[in-house]
């Protein structure tokens, strides 16, 4: 069984963002592994344990400063890694276009199941993996927190609003995978040694799919209100019904 | 210019969120001019509580099949890409809902459509639709062109901005199309928490963080919010510390919500918790730390111990509702 783990390297969540000249200013960000990334990376290593002849293989779209991402996939127990090089980062759909390309042309065809976080913790659209699986052609699910494998399909749980759904999903399949599903693994210093050792894949991810999205005028946002202090709860009770009306 | 919303329907009735979109679009299209609104429910659900919710101008398509009961992401793609291509809609919305989440993508690419994921949306009378999103973190906002001729946007939820249309002149149409397909992923079940609101559809929450202490004293919280109607929140380190489940953070990993009211209890404000409570209406923060980067982005605050003061506001609350 072949797996396949996209992965992405994101701002470290402490890091400060700042906008010049409505533009982002990313050169001095220290960049990460995306925390849901983890999760599918820890679900797919976990799949190899429970049954024989699983192949995980890691693929992140960009340049080669990617590489510390796809060590730290090795070091959790991912079998390859990949670099999809030549693609253009734009907007979702030329990242899922590299990415679709990249595994296509590794597997000769599709893998079984496709492993990626539920969004990447900087932009939050959650929408290049759910695009992947409809250019593989592969049934996909997202925001997945818990997973069984059956003998040909996965039992797979998702929260919804007021509660959860249960699906059937058979192979070839894209499921993203959310908070609660596992407890990512440590890396130990062994496998961290062992994985700087082991060679990073480069496969092309050349596409020519224009963007279809363009973001601009960035700006910082202030949440910042004028709060007003109160000795006694009967004051804010008395301000929350005489000026803002909810109580 | 033609927008077409997608009206969540969950067990017989269009979500809230869902209204909210319905009510946002009918202001676009009374500010664009000459528009025309679709919406659709899929699955079976009461006529005459979609009339009477859904108000304003246009018609909603009405699938009743009951295949459609449950979401089934093939089908309701392929559906909706149907429809969309029959009304010839340039603008496709949808609630920013788990639902929504996993289906907007799907039907973008099928459309050969722009994506506008988690965005809220205005028009400037020009006729022309300007979207807006938010990224690291929700520190960061900007403007999403669609470069295509069709976008779709997920609409992130925010406060009734616009109230209900008074006019009531949207047709209900009822349509026999079914479910044709072998579907992948397929539903086993649904299970619906009884007895407790979710925090992604309530007026009133109730949060609490690290300062709450542990998952017992949340039973203060509770108690707050049984007074008020209201459900109970938690920010990511409540929860992380196994004191509340995940399905009730609030934040950047969790949900996004837009309550009239938010109550923080003994939550320091994290940017990523600041950005899950951007669309609330009235903020209050309670923390013994004066200092906690929350009472900046609270509307009315109290410096106090949570174990001193929510009691104090339960009682005042309590007197208050009993005299009112």
């Amino acid at each position: 069984m072949n797996i396949a783990v996209c992965i992405n390297q994101v701002p470290d969540t402490a890091s400060r963002i700042e906008v010049k000249d409505a533009v982002i200013d990313t050169g001095y960000l220290n960049m990460v592994l995306n925390p849901y990334d983890e999760y599918a990376l820890e679900e797919a290593v976990r799949l190899k344990t429970q049954r024989a002849g699983v192949m995980v293989t890691a693929f992140s779209a960009g340049e080669k400063t990617r590489y510390d991402i796809l060590r730290r996939a090795l070091a959790m127990g991912a079998d390859h890694a990949c670099l999809v090089e030549g693609g253009s980062s734009e907007d979702s759909r030329s990242v899922a276009a590299s990415l679709n390309k990249a595994i296509r042309s590794h597997y000769g065809g599709l893998p079984d199941l496709v492993f990626c976080g539920r969004e990447s913790s900087d932009c939050n659209r959650a929408q290049v993996p759910l695009m992947l699986a409809e250019m593989l052609g592969a049934a996909a699910l997202s925001a997945v927190t818990k997973l069984s494998m059956q003998s040909d399909a996965l039992r797979v749980w998702r929260e919804i609003e007021g509660g959860v759904e249960e699906f059937l999903l058979f192979p070839p399949a894209v499921i993203t995978t959310e908070k609660g599903l596992n407890v990512p693994r440590k890396t130990s210093i062994k496998a961290v040694m062992k994985a700087r050792k082991q060679t990073v894949l480069h496969i092309d991810g050349s596409v020519e799919e224009p963007p279809s999205v363009l973001y601009r005028d960035f700006s910082a946002i202030n949440h910042e209100r004028n709060c007003r202090f109160f000795d006694t709860a009967e004051e804010l009770v008395k301000a929350l019904h005489e000026e803002r009306g909810v109580v | 210019m033609g927008f077409f919303v997608i009206l969540e329907q969950r067990q017989g009735g269009v979500k809230d969120a869902s209204v909210d979109v319905w009510r946002t679009v009918q202001h676009l299209a009374e500010v664009s001019g000459d528009a025309d609104v679709c919406g659709l429910v899929m699955g079976d659900a009461d006529r005459d509580r979609i009339k009477r919710r859904c108000t304003g101008k246009g018609r909603v398509y009405t699938l009743k099949d009951k295949a459609f009961q449950n979401y089934c992401p093939q089908c309701y793609a392929e559906t909706i890409v149907e429809m969309v291509g029959r009304t010839g809609a340039e603008h496709v919305f949808l609630a920013n809902t788990a639902m929504g989440r996993d289906l907007a993508p799907r039907i973008a690419m099928r459309l050969d459509a722009a994506l506008a994921s988690d965005c809220v949306v205005d028009a400037d009378g020009t006729g022309v639709l300007k979207a807006e999103t938010t990224m690291y973190s929700g520190t960061v906002s900007a403007v999403i062109q669609g470069l295509k001729k069709r976008t779709v946007y997920s609409l992130a939820p925010r406060l009734r901005f616009f109230g209900r249309p008074a006019e009531n002149a949207v047709d209900i149409v009822g349509d026999e199309r079914g479910c044709v397909l072998e579907c992948n992923p397929l539903l086993k079940e649904i299970v619906y928490h009884t007895g407790r609101k979710d925090i992604a559809e309530t007026d009133i929450i109730v949060a609490g963080g690290r300062g709450v202490g542990g998952s017992e004293n949340f039973a203060m919280l509770e108690s707050l919010a049984t007074v008020l109607g209201g459900a109970v929140g938690a920010s990511r380190s409540a929860v992380d510390e196994g004191w509340r489940p995940h399905s009730d953070q609030i934040g950047q990993t969790g949900k996004s919500v837009a309550p009239r009211l938010y109550i923080a209890c003994g939550i320091s404000g994290a940017p990523q918790h600041l950005a899950g409570i951007a669309g609330a209406e009235t903020v209050v923060a309670i923390n013994r730390d004066r200092d906690a980067p929350l009472f900046k982005s609270a509307d009315y605050g109290i410096v106090g111990d949570i174990a001193k003061v929510l009691p104090q506001l339960e009682r005042a609350l309590s007197g208050f509702l009993r005299v009112k």
